[in-house]
């Protein structure tokens, strides 16, 4: 399903060149909950936002479903985007000046979804995530684990393919964390293949491949107890 | 000071974009309030080069008979010292006549004299005003008759080694006929007339204009009459003269200066009233109706006098206002928009002024360094609006400087008020932005960087509504006058003033003048020629009639006197008649031809054949035959309405144009072939012409120099106003970015993110087109109501003028748009 070959990334400031990624190949498969680990700086975000046609590669290849998308423009990268990823954030990324219920709407806007689908659809995914209370709040006034409950909400709303999460409870305290992960593992027994960054061995461990990055190359690859246990 | 400027100066290299837009956009403001100075000063100081200019004044008259009424600049020549006994706190007086409207002056001295420029004054006129005698005696060069005074650059022309002494030669072309209305020389066999000083050239700023100055008793005036007015007289009153002192009767808010120029007027010419007016100023009383000589203040005479027959166009002091208004607004706005776009900077400098705070800087140091910027900018920005100054400023028609005083000249005498405007304009536009972001604690700021940009967003939306409404009110306006200005050069003269020119400087058409004529008539592409004592535009005067030979009811009436081509010659519609050309010599009985406001004045149901009554000066009557009527056509200018009008028949003698319609445009070969034409008959005498077209086109020479102004403003405005709508995205797009990215991510398009963006900028646009509309459409009302005749206010041209600065603020936002829309969604969501 994913296929990344020889993948680099280099950052350009004045006369510094830094080199987030280096030959990066990697493969996910469809259905897989695969975690990316590292120390802070090794490009673990660079490579999700590669994966998630955010950023492009400086060089390499980048295969989605057999279809090379590493070069295509800004304008096709939007709809592969659109059909095929939701994003979770660590620092949730909310827009501010929408409540709750619209900022999880806000994916179905950009789908063309007739409205009374679009209203119907996140009243269900509110009440699945246990939001309805919370559904006219900005997201200033949500907790943490609230906001990001939205952030996974926002992510599953448009029914996407893959779901890629970085560092999804890294603002989280354990017991939200835990919530946030239960929702992403339920989310990957409905079949979505989901791509998390973190920094936490013990959340890792939750999902079925860990792949370890430093200084922007992939030094090791691991199948978890969970996948061991399948 | 100096690390405020250096940290100044670093912070401004440093985004070099925004550096550009903030400097350019103070520049164009203060180029527009330096220019609007500029224009201002020159407009203010006209005529403050007379000595003792607060004690002298003009005399003119205020009247209203038949039902008409009447300001105009003249007065009779017998005022200037006619008048002296009655009033003995004048000092001194000095009459000027002015040769270019009534009555022609026999004295082609030279080619590069044109007589119609020359002024003819009395010996006081060095006493009284203060321009400056080079050579000769201010006390007698104007005393004898036959002196004239050059001004510096004919006598150099004329007389390179020394004018005072000199003599000029006049062609006696026609003996004096004292008396008549053609002025003569005294002595006929004196044809010489002796220089007898050297004056500097008229400095601009004086509503006089002269070429040369003669004596004036070098000519014989006609008329020497109370009731006949044709010269401008001044007066310099004693020093500690009260004249603001109101007249004890209270009647018609006189002044007590002018009460006593009134009695005295009232003394000397009651009787010549009676007579030529058949009434008297106790029977105007009883009608509601008045002949009053006023006084202006020389000095207010520009900016204030806007009276028929004036020596020189004169400014609108409304328009003056509005324009130092607008150009206040301007500078504001640029202000306004240089805190906009400073605050929006600040977005990114919040977490640097956080540091420095917990680094113990104080409020007042991070304000100063914060108005060291925007001083550091302001002044910066002088530079280029000087520079903008010096490339458009001869380009807006807004002064004609002193030949002796150049821009740059102007600008350094000005510059202690340019001086302490930039300044100014450096703290206002820094004010704001210091004293938002030092009232924060530094907590605050590191912790909420981003609301610092989303405060006062509702302010900056009122901001770009007001630039926006402030924008297409003057370019509505703009549009207004210039339409206007359109429809009165192509419609509504009542006559076709195409292909038709008019040469002057004829006095009279007998002999050389018949010659001149017949052989005009042969030319090629001559359609019609016509002789008259006036044309459209020029020389037209009034005269008193009766209804009935008894009648004491005075109907004041404007006349001329043309030939039966006249009608034909100009195009325009005669209803029925045409003139005796035998009877202009019978003072009993005159056939006349009338316009169809004088058939309604006269209140005539068939006019054909009815008469009017003139009082002549001799206490005879002439009964005037109305053989025709014509149709209304405008003589004076589409500020008034047109005006009754008797045409008699023209006497040749008082033939003063020869009116030429041509079968093509007039253009330089037909007129170089008439002027050759002129030459052989008149080889002595400068050829002077003029086509229709110019000459109405002088009427509408304040209009066409506001619509220039009007044309820079607008420019002014729709960039400034533009500058603000970037700062306002600017703003949005820094406080948006990471929303922008979110919603990238997902999946929002271009689209989408297009009308995100601009959504609120074109809600303000379209909110200021909304309340624009009302304001545009009553100034242009008001500005219109000056005309008599107009155009209407039109929707369709505000719906295009909307548009239009639709599309520009389209332009000016879509580079931004795009940038920000194509970026890498990786990039907005890494700029937090």
């Amino acid at each position: 399903m994913i296929e990344l070959i020889d993948i680099c990334k280099v950052f350009r400031n004045k006369d510094v060149e830094t080199k987030a990624l280096s030959n990066i190949n990697l493969s996910v498969a469809d259905g897989e909950f695969v975690s990316i680990m590292g120390p802070s700086g090794c490009g673990k975000t660079s490579l999700l936002n590669i994966i998630g046609l955010i950023d492009l590669p400086s060089s390499g290849k980048y295969l989605l479903d057999g279809q090379l998308v590493s070069e295509v423009s800004e304008r096709n990268r939007t709809d592969i985007r659109k059909n095929n990823f939701a994003f979770v954030f660590q620092s949730f990324n909310l827009i501010d000046d929408l409540t709750a219920w619209e900022n999880i709407e806000l994916p179905l806007v950009y789908q063309k979804v007739p409205q009374a689908e679009r209203a119907r659809r996140v009243d269900q995914v509110m009440e699945r995530f246990n939001l309805k209370h919370r559904s006219n709040y900005f997201p200033n006034e949500l907790s943490g684990g609230q906001q990001q409950s939205v952030a996974v909400a926002r992510a599953v709303i448009a029914k996407p393919r893959i779901i890629l999460a970085d560092e999804p409870t890294g603002n989280l305290d354990s017991t939200h964390g835990e919530d946030i992960i239960q929702q992403l593992i339920q989310l990957n027994e409905g079949g979505t293949t989901i791509i998390m960054v973190t920094h936490s061995m013990m959340m890792a461990q939750r999902t079925q491949r860990i792949i370890y990055l430093f200084d922007g190359h992939v030094v090791t690859e691991s199948y978890s107890k969970v996948n061991a246990n399948l | 000071m100096n690390s405020y400027l250096k940290l100044a100066i670093r912070n401004l290299l440093r985004n070099k974009e925004y550096f550009f837009i903030n400097v350019f956009g103070l520049a164009v403001g203060m180029a527009c309030a330096i220019m609007v100075l500029v224009y201002i000063w020159e407009q203010s100081n006209y005529d403050d080069f007379h000595p003792s200019s607060d004690r002298l004044y003009r005399v003119y008259i205020e009247s209203k008979l038949g039902g008409l009424e009447s300001n105009a600049a003249l007065s009779s020549p017998m005022f200037a010292y006619g008048l002296r006994p009655y009033v003995p706190e004048i000092e001194q007086a000095c009459r000027i006549f002015k040769n270019d409207r009534d009555i022609p002056v026999i004295c082609p001295v030279s080619t590069l004299l044109d007589s119609r420029t020359l002024l003819y004054v009395d010996s006081t006129f060095f006493d009284i005003f203060g321009f400056k005698l080079v050579e000769g005696d201010p006390k007698t060069c104007l005393s004898k008759p036959r002196s004239i005074v050059l001004t510096r650059s004919i006598a150099n022309q004329l007389f390179p080694d020394g004018a005072v002494g000199k003599t000029l030669t006049i062609e006696d072309e026609k003996k004096p006929a004292i008396g008549s209305d053609v002025v003569g020389i005294p002595g006929e066999n004196d044809k010489k007339w002796n220089v007898t000083g050297v004056v500097e050239d008229c400095p601009i700023n004086s509503h006089i204009n002269y070429q040369s100055l003669v004596s004036i008793s070098s000519v014989v005036l006609p008329h020497l009459l109370w009731t006949s007015h044709y010269l401008y007289t001044y007066f310099r009153f004693k020093d500690g003269t009260d004249m603001r002192e109101p007249a004890y009767s209270s009647y018609l808010g006189l002044s007590a200066m002018e009460d006593k120029l009134n009695n005295g007027f009232y003394k000397e010419a009651g009787d010549f009233i009676e007579k030529s007016l058949g009434t008297t100023i106790e029977k105007m009383k009883d009608k509601d109706e008045y002949f009053v000589l006023r006084l202006q203040k020389v000095n207010d005479i520009h900016l204030f006098s806007h009276l028929k027959y004036e020596t020189s166009q004169n400014v609108n002091i409304q328009t003056l206002l509005i324009i130092a208004g607008i150009s206040l607004l301007i500078i504001l706005i640029a202000c306004i928009n240089y805190a906009n776009l400073s605050t929006a900077r600040l977005a990114g400098r919040v977490r640097e002024i956080g540091i420095r705070k917990i680094l113990g800087s104080q409020k007042r140091e991070l304000s100063r360094q914060l108005l060291a910027e925007s001083i550091t900018i302001s002044f910066i920005s002088l530079f280029f609006a000087l520079v903008i100054v010096e490339l458009i400023y001869p380009s807006t028609g807004m002064v004609q400087l002193n030949p002796d005083l150049n821009i740059q000249m102007l600008l350094f005498k000005l510059s202690p008020v340019i001086f302490s405007v930039t300044l100014f304009t450096g703290i206002i536009a820094g004010i704001y932005p210091a004293f938002y972001i030092i009232r924060f604690s530094p907590a605050t700021i590191l912790r909420q960087q981003k609301q610092f940009s989303a405060g006062g967003k509702g302010l900056r939306g009122l901001l770009v509504i007001i630039q926006f409404v402030f924008s297409l009110v003057i370019i509505y306006s703009t549009s207004t006058i210039y339409r206007q200005l359109r429809f009165v050069q192509q419609n509504g003269v009542g006559f076709q003033k195409e292909r038709l020119f008019v040469i002057q400087n004829l006095f009279g058409i007998e002999d050389k003048g018949q010659k001149f004529i017949n052989k005009l008539v042969e030319l090629k592409n001559v359609e019609g020629i016509t002789c008259s004592n006036a044309v459209p535009g020029k020389l037209m005067g009034m005269e008193s009639f009766q209804d009935k030979s008894d009648s004491t009811n005075v109907l004041l009436m404007y006349v001329m006197e043309a030939d039966s081509m006249f009608f034909s010659t100009y195009g325009m519609t005669l209803f029925d008649g045409t003139f005796d050309r035998k009877k202009y010599t019978s003072k009993d009985t005159i056939d006349v031809i009338v316009n169809e406001e004088a058939v309604k004045y006269l209140n005539l149901k068939k006019p054909i054949g009815s008469s009017v009554y003139r009082q002549n000066a001799d206490t005879s009557k002439s009964i005037l035959i109305i053989k025709g009527v014509v149709g209304n056509f405008n003589f004076e200018s589409l500020h008034t309405k047109v005006q009754p009008l008797i045409i008699f028949p023209v006497n040749p003698e008082k033939v003063k144009f020869v009116s030429v319609r041509l079968a093509q445009p007039v253009n330089r070969k037909e007129i170089g072939r008439v002027q050759k034409l002129w030459e052989t008959v008149y080889p002595q005498s400068p050829f002077s012409q003029f086509t229709m077209n110019e000459s109405l086109g002088e009427f509408y020479q304040e209009e066409e120099s506001t619509g220039q102004v009007a044309v820079v403003f607008s420019f002014f405005a729709i960039f400034i106003a533009c500058m603000g709508l970037y700062s306002l995205l600017a703003l949005t797009t820094i406080y948006r970015t990471k929303e922008i990215g979110i919603r990238k991510v997902l999946g929002a398009g271009t689209k989408e993110l297009i009308l995100l963006l601009s959504k609120e900028i074109f809600r303000l646009i379209t909110i200021a087109g909304i309340i624009a509309l009302p304001i545009s459409f009553l100034l242009s009302y008001y500005w219109l109501n000056r005309f008599a005749y107009h155009i209407s206010l039109s929707f369709t041209n505000y719906f295009f003028v909307f548009i239009a600065v639709f599309i520009v603020a389209v332009f000016t936002i879509y580079r931004q748009l795009w940038h920000t829309i194509n970026s890498d969604p990786g990039d907005s969501l890494r700029f937090e």
